[in-house]
């Protein structure tokens, strides 16, 4: 578990930049119009790419997978919910900034309970 | 000489230290330093890299230092040369070293056998110039077993490759492939960064 604040702060900054950058995209790139599988799938996949970018940009500062695969994940989830959430309510861009952030944190907490389980010796 | 990897870790050498030297060293310091303070008697460091794990190693130690890439070694001869004991660095790949059987008493790695092409053949290289007994220390980034980043680590992994390293290969299998015995595994990040630790059996390998 990470307990240096200057790494909780860049995972949290990564997660969430990530989170918000894919919800921004996934809403700006996907119609209204989509039936709501297609939407998230397509959310995933771009959310997947911004996540690829996110990990990327944040590495050299603050770690290298302990950054790339949480912002990964954030990316790919923020992607497919904004997605989602753009083919059921057509939403506006505010909330899907917020969202993605949001959905970006949640994955980064997900990845700290995970990394609590399995950190230290196991064999 | 493995010319394709040579010429990749070639033009990774100039980014090398912007992308890693910073966040991730600092990220991964403190388990390094636990790891390399067993080093004793006369070491074999694998891929030194431009060098950047040298500054975690303890003082005083005898270290032969080896990468394939003449570009990541030409940037590692400072910090060699600053660290307080005796290091020596040679261009080497690791399919073609030149050491005799049993040269030493341990070899360390770090972030290495993501990147060698054949990691079991370069494991048991290792182990051919290792004395019998000897230990290997590794601090490896590897596959995952835990959803969903093993999944993303296998669909990640045909650009990384592409870039520089393997990201979800299983050393923990390769290294008991290449016939070393496994004493200690530590997870430094989800099951995905780890130090493992082996031992060289008696019985020489046949490569």
């Amino acid at each position: 578990m990470e307990h240096r604040a200057y790494f909780i702060f860049g995972d949290v900054l990564a997660c969430a930049v990530t989170g918000a950058a894919a919800g921004w995209l996934a809403h700006a790139a996907i119609p209204g119009d989509w039936h709501p599988l297609i939407a998230m799938a397509a959310g995933m996949l771009l959310g997947f790419l911004v996540g690829a970018i996110g990990g990327v940009v944040f590495t050299p500062l603050f770690g290298a997978l302990e950054i790339s695969l949480p912002a990964g994940l954030a990316g790919m989830m923020a992607g497919s919910v904004v997605g989602m959430l753009q083919a059921a309510a057509e939403i506006g861009p505010e909330t899907a900034l917020w969202s993605g952030a949001l959905t970006g944190l949640a994955c980064l907490a997900y990845s700290y309970i995970l990394q609590a389980r399995m950190h230290g010796e196991v064999r | 000489m493995d010319l394709e990897t040579r010429k990749k870790w070639d033009s990774a050498a100039s980014l090398f230290d912007v992308m890693g030297g910073y966040g991730p060293e600092k990220r991964w310091a403190s388990h390094k330093k636990r790891l390399f303070s067993g080093m004793e008697g006369n070491i074999l460091f694998m891929a030194v890299g431009t060098g950047l794990d040298i500054a975690c190693f303890p003082p005083g130690k005898d270290i032969t230092g080896i990468d394939i890439s003449p570009k990541m070694l030409a940037r590692a001869e400072s910090r060699a040369a600053a660290y307080p004991g005796n290091m020596t660095l040679r261009v080497m790949d690791v399919h073609e070293m030149d050491f005799p059987e049993a040269s030493f008493d341990q070899v360390y790695t770090s972030c290495t056998f993501c990147s060698v092409p054949d990691p079991v053949k370069g494991l048991a290289a290792l182990r051919r110039v290792l004395k019998p007994g000897g230990k290997l220390g590794m601090f490896e980034h590897t596959g995952s077993r835990c959803f969903p980043f093993n999944v993303m680590l296998n669909v990640m992994n045909p650009v990384a490759r592409h870039l520089g390293p393997e990201i979800n290969r299983d050393t923990e299998a390769n290294v008991r492939a290449a016939g070393f015995e496994i004493t200690k595994v530590t997870n430094v990040f989800l099951d995905v960064v780890k130090t493992i630790e082996a031992t060289a059996p008696a019985d020489r390998p046949s490569t």
